[in-house]
């Protein structure tokens, strides 16, 4: 046997192609190699994965393998060999063996099932061809050949100094076999005998995408909306100030005296306002309602799938089987494609304000859903800015709708479709248009709301029933709570609805979130604790804050409160008579500490004398008040310490 | 014979056949849920009602259609509270089964914590059970003898064909789904018909030239009873190291390879050792970071001559709820240095073709020599091909509410196509994510090639729908693709004829872990 494997030709044979065909000199020694494998570094030889390096192309040193081990069979210490065997065998036979589950007893029922699938699955399963693949000791070799109907290759896969009874153990050489692997290049795989690819490649993983990759969000996270809202409300502001500056000349002084957005309503400075003011206001709150109301379906349109883009050109004239997609936003309904803008008509501001998707608007119901009109609409976790939340009919509708839940009153809503009218007139030259996308979503929403507001008027008790309710009485809370902070703002409360409408989607924690919002900054306003001097009595010494009458350069008499930074000592009976000063004081609307009937009189003159007063000053001047009220509420604060100190 | 020529060497090294997945198509879902998208605040009935929404158009169509003109002359009744008593209709809506028997989500807030959870049951289904239809109106229960055959599970969107009881039952004479979803690169009927006529005639070995790819799942790698020989010999198989010459070019047509889930197998916690303290967060005694290692030494040799696609299943270190994430690939060693392998979300898309698309910069990705080799292959007569894969989760639990022996598993996967729906039992009793405004698991475009893995054994079927309407026909692959620890069987299919085999791997005269011999 071994004379047989030692013809080989010292030339290359028939592998033109740069398969290397060893010389009789290297298979001498790779033949010691195994040998000294077998005898000496371990107990098992894995052919060809140990030793490919060293045996070059695997297709070729397998007969030398083979040759290898018949020419032990003469010799006093035999190797035994593990066979690979790979061929066709009987579908059945391979089936009823790939059905055997073997451990797990959870597979019982599969098993049973598998049993009884067995007729019926005869008729509609596929048999298919099956190639088995066995590792078998030489031992077994021929009753294993025996199962196979076509025989595919037949190869000593390993050699060992005992027969393998273990087929685990085979896997003992892997590990040396990856470390060498890994000293080797790339491209040494091929030369190895391995199969490889261009496609396979080292590199980074590079996902493939389209142009027209879209966003792919399962859901429209609101919390994300509101962050990017914030974020980009105020390049909006910017930007949108630019071209509405020529519309809102007037209003200007007004605008740019705005404050910040704090979250909170101020609605005395809407008192305070001038007609035209406050109509221009009026004004400029409908332009922000108008662009947010844009800004929500542009948001909706690009929270969505992207994917819904190409249904909304295509989706019109194709059937309507071929616009299925798994987003609502992506459904449309043709016969409505009329009453949607065409995207390309938007100006670069609008596409701004797509970016600016807060907060959820209100949806408007389509005509399927008109039977069921005061669906409960969406709500936002985020707190809408005062202006934007300024007076709309239907947004007065929802929070009575949220607050309210008489029967009676939601069948006295007006239809879904009132409502898309009023909403478009109210939207003035450019109304919220339900284009397809928004509005398949929006009458999703509807559905979902209605079967909410059915649970609620039927009664069910669930748990989405309850939560529904327990969001009642935190809405009216929240409203309550609103109400006392802003006694004079109780009119507009009602017609402006400042939270928008909710939807079923969100739970009652999540209101709770969205109404924690703006009472945030209240707690922002706690005047840090001072060190307060104490005096040799040991009462804490009073600042000394002196006023002065003094008639400025333009020739206007004013008085004026100066800190001189200092304490002064002062008596027992005087802070007890100063003790109940700043209580009177937090009732009334103004709290000014050292100041005389007289002086007051004085100093509001030049706000009361003259109409062309500059509502700019106005609103200095009203900003200096919440700094003498935190200069007064310290003292009662410290007679409260010094209450409990003397203690 | 000479002992030397029975191992023939080829003529040149074999290369194998490339492929090249492909940008994934605009109406095929993507399951990546990201941090924008990754919200836990919604109401899963927003997955109903989305898809109620979706579905109800095709189903009313399909019903149209069947029914049209039968003798009674039904009508559409659009909402199902709104059906007439005697009254020959049909309602559409989603099917809820009630069966006394599935788990119960208000029973598990209301159990004595005090009391160990019961084992969940294999199934759900008895003699109890009731079928509702329900759309946003309300809810309706469905009788009849047609529904003991209907073999319905939760989520599925119905139209039913019949009359109202004097109970207010809803007495079913017929039942329609929404049918297989369009499938643009379907072939034409007589397209069809000229590639199934050499199915047979190509056999996986040198007389085939067309791609194809493998799959198997189930490896669970570190399991009590392993199957490291099989996992071996896979890897060997498919890097064509073992074999012949016949296996070699016959696996030099495996151009990628799928691993649908469950590589890893379930970690099993003891109690008593998990109260001990720990020390460096794990607890060195029960830890064993083995199974990952073994795996990705495994995954490291066939990444180095194919394509991988990981998904992750329910035994994975991933996330329980459907669609689960792509696994880290840091997991995998040097195999993540390979642009070819890949870890996927499960269920996913994949769109193979043969032709490299171009990346956004209009250059072609890779090397000069796969770009060559692009071109080449490009004389390839294999179309771009869909493949939707899972690891079965959704199967296993769609299972669980049907009767067997009647229905198979196999059976359940064509149903799939036909409701368009890979997964109507979620959020019922199969775990997802809560999504807001769309419903990922609808099918939208019926795949070439549906795979399903972690079954108990390997089904293959070729499902179609007749052409209509001048429309092409649908034709699908389905494939249940067994444990590989349990069975030690890798699929094939076939890119171009859509043919299915499979490769099992065993050991005789010796004892090994999975399947043994």
């Amino acid at each position: 046997m071994e004379a047989e494997g030692n013809d080989f030709p010292d030339a290359r044979s028939n592998t033109p192609e740069g398969i290397p065909t060893p010389r009789r000199s290297e298979r001498v020694a790779r033949w010691a190699l195994i040998k000294a494998a077998l005898d000496l570094d371990y107990n098992f030889l894995a052919f060809p994965i140990e030793n490919e390096q060293e045996c070059g192309y695997v297709q070729v040193v397998k007969p030398e393998l083979r040759s290898f081990h018949s020419s032990l069979h003469t010799s006093e210490e035999p190797a035994y060999a593990t066979y690979w065997l790979s061929g066709d065998v009987r579908s059945e036979s391979v089936s009823k063996a790939s059905r055997q589950p073997v451990n797990g007893d959870s597979m019982d029922i599969d098993e049973d099932v598998m049993i009884d699938d067995d007729e019926d699955e005869s008729e509609e399963e596929e048999v298919v061809p099956q190639i088995k693949i066995t590792l078998v000791g030489e031992r077994e070799l021929e009753a294993a050949k025996s199962k196979y109907l076509r025989i595919h290759s037949e190869h000593i896969y390993c050699l060992s100094p005992s027969p393998v009874t273990d087929a685990d153990l085979i896997c003992g050489p892997t590990q040396l076999v990856h470390k060498k692997d890994e000293s080797l290049a790339a491209d040494a795989v091929t030369l190895l005998g391995r199969i490889a690819g261009p496609h396979v490649r080292r590199g980074r993983y590079v996902k493939p995408a389209t142009s027209s990759l879209k966003a792919d969000e399962p859901s429209t996270s609101k919390r994300a909306q509101a962050e990017q809202q914030k974020a980009e409300r105020d390049t909006k502001a910017k930007r949108d100030a630019a071209p509405e500056a020529e519309t809102r000349k007037e209003e200007k002084p007004v605008t740019s005296a705005k404050p910040k957005p704090t979250g909170k309503l101020d609605w005395t400075k809407a008192k305070t306002k001038t007609k035209v003011e406050t109509s221009g206001a009026k004004h400029e709150a409908k332009d922000e309602k108008k662009r947010k109301g844009k800004a929500d379906n542009a948001a909706k349109m690009e929270v969505d799938e992207e994917g819904s883009k190409a249904q909304k050109t295509s989706g019109r004239d194709k059937p309507s089987e071929e616009g299925s997609a798994s987003s609502v936003k992506v459904e449309e309904k043709p016969g409505k494609s009329t009453k949607r803008p065409t995207p390309p008509k938007q100006t670069p501001s609008d596409q701004n304000v797509k970016m600016q998707r807060g907060v959820k608007r209100k949806s408007a119901l389509p005509d399927e859903i008109d039977s069921e009109p005061d669906a409960p609409k969406s709500r936002t976790k985020t707190p809408t800015p005062p202006v934007e939340s300024k007076g709309k009919a239907g947004a007065k509708l929802n929070g009575k709708k949220n607050v309210v839940l008489s029967d009676d009153e939601e069948e006295a809503a007006p239809a879904p479709r009132n409502r898309i009218s009023k909403m478009k007139g109210k939207g003035k030259a450019k109304p919220i248009v339900p284009d397809f996308d928004s509005e398949a979503e929006m009458s999703v929403r509807a559905m979902m709301d209605i079967d909410d507001g059915k649970l609620s008027r039927i009664e069910i008790s669930g748990a989405k029933f309850i939560g529904r309710r327990a969001d009642h009485v935190i809405k009216a809370s929240n409203k309550q709570e609103r109400q006392q902070e802003t006694p004079h703002a109780s009119e507009p409360e009602d017609e402006f609805e400042p939270e928008p409408p909710m939807t079923p989607a969100e739970d009652v924690l999540m209101i709770d979130d969205s109404d924690d919002e703006p009472v945030k900054p209240k707690p922002r306003k706690r005047k840090e604790k001072k060190v307060w001097p104490v005096g040799r009595n040991g009462f804490r010494k009073r600042r000394v804050m002196k006023s002065r009458m003094t008639v400025d350069d333009k020739g206007y008499m004013g008085m004026f409160i100066e800190d001189y930074s200092d304490y002064e000592s002062v008596d027992e009976e005087e802070t007890e008579a100063e003790k109940e000063k700043p209580k009177a004081r937090k009732s009334g609307t103004k709290s000014r500490k050292s100041t005389t009937p007289a002086e007051d009189k004085t100093e509001r003159k030049p706000l009361r004398a003259s109409d062309s007063y500059d509502t700019h000053k106005a609103k200095s001047t009203s900003t200096e008040k919440p700094k003498r009220a935190g200069s007064s509420g310290k003292n009662p604060q410290g007679n409260l310490t010094h209450f409990f100190g003397k203690k | 014979m000479s002992e030397d020529s029975e191992v023939p060497v080829p003529d040149a090294p074999l290369t194998r056949l490339p492929t090249f997945v492909l940008p994934p198509s605009e109406k095929t879902p993507q399951f990546t849920i990201n941090a924008v998208n990754k919200s836990y605040k919604h109401q899963y009935a927003n997955i109903y009602f989305v898809r109620l929404r979706l579905l109800r158009e095709f189903v009313e169509k399909n019903a149209e259609k069947r029914w049209k003109g039968i003798e009674g002359n039904p009508v559409f009744v659009r909402r199902v509270l709104d059906v007439v008593k005697g009254k020959l209709c049909y309602i559409v809506g989603t099917v809820y089964m009630d069966m006394p028997l599935k788990p119960n989500v208000l029973e598990d807030i209301a159990r004595d914590h005090a009391i160990p959870v019961p084992p969940l049951r294999q199934k759900y289904h008895s003699e109890k059970d009731n079928t509702m239809l329900e759309d946003e109106s309300g809810r309706i229960r469905l009788v009849g003898e047609r529904m003991k055959s209907s073999n319905l599970v939760t989520g599925v969107i119905i139209a039913a064909l019949g009359i109202e009881t004097n109970n207010g039952d809803f007495e079913v004479v017929d039942i329609c789904y929404a049918g297989m979803a369009p499938q643009p690169g379907a072939e034409s009927p007589k397209d069809a018909d000229e590639s199934m006529d050499i199915d047979d005639a190509a056999s996986f070995g040198s007389a085939d030239h067309d791609e194809w790819i493998a799959i198997v799942s189930g490896l669970d790698v570190g399991a009590v009873s392993s199957s490291d020989a099989q996992l071996q010999m896979l890897a060997e198989y498919l890097t064509g190291e073992a074999g012949g010459l016949d296996d070699q070019q016959g696996v030099s047509r495996i151009s990628r390879l799928i691993v649908a889930g469950n590589s890893l197998a379930p970690v099993v916690i003891n109690e008593e050792l998990d109260k001990k303290s720990r020390r460096y967060g794990h607890d060195n005694s029960s830890f064993s970071p083995h199974p990952t290692r073994l795996l990705a030494s495994c995954l490291e040799d066939i990444a180095r001559s194919m394509a991988i696609h990981l998904l992750a299943g329910a035994t994975d270190p991933s996330g329980t709820l459907l669609p689960q994430q792509a696994l880290p690939r840091a997991m995998f060693g040097g195999a993540s240095a390979y642009g070819s392998f890949s870890t996927e979300t499960n269920p996913t898309y994949l769109h193979i073709g043969t032709t490299q698309p171009p990346s956004s910069d209009g250059k072609t990705n890779g090397n000069a020599s796969s770009s060559k080799a692009a071109s080449s292959s490009s004389s390839s007569r294999t179309p771009n091909r869909t493949i939707l894969v899972h690891s079965g989760q959704p199967l296993d639990d769609m299972f669980c509410y049907l009767p067997t022996p009647p229905v198979t598993r196999l059976n359940i996967a064509e149903a799939t196509l036909r409701w368009r729906h890979i997964a109507p039992t979620a959020p019922d009793t199969l775990w997802c994510h809560p999504y807001f405004t769309k419903d990922p698991f609808i099918i939208t475009e019926t795949p070439d090639i549906y795979i399903v893995g972690n079954q108990p054994a390997f089904k293959t079927k070729l499902v179609t729908e007749r052409a209509r309407d001048g429309e092409k026909e649908r034709r699908c692959r389905i494939v249940l693709v067994p444990s590989f620890n349990q069975t030690g069987t890798l699929v094939l299919v076939n890119l171009r004829t859509l043919v299915a085999r499979s490769v099992s791997f065993a050991v005789e005269g010796m004892t090994a872990g999975g399947q043994g011999s």
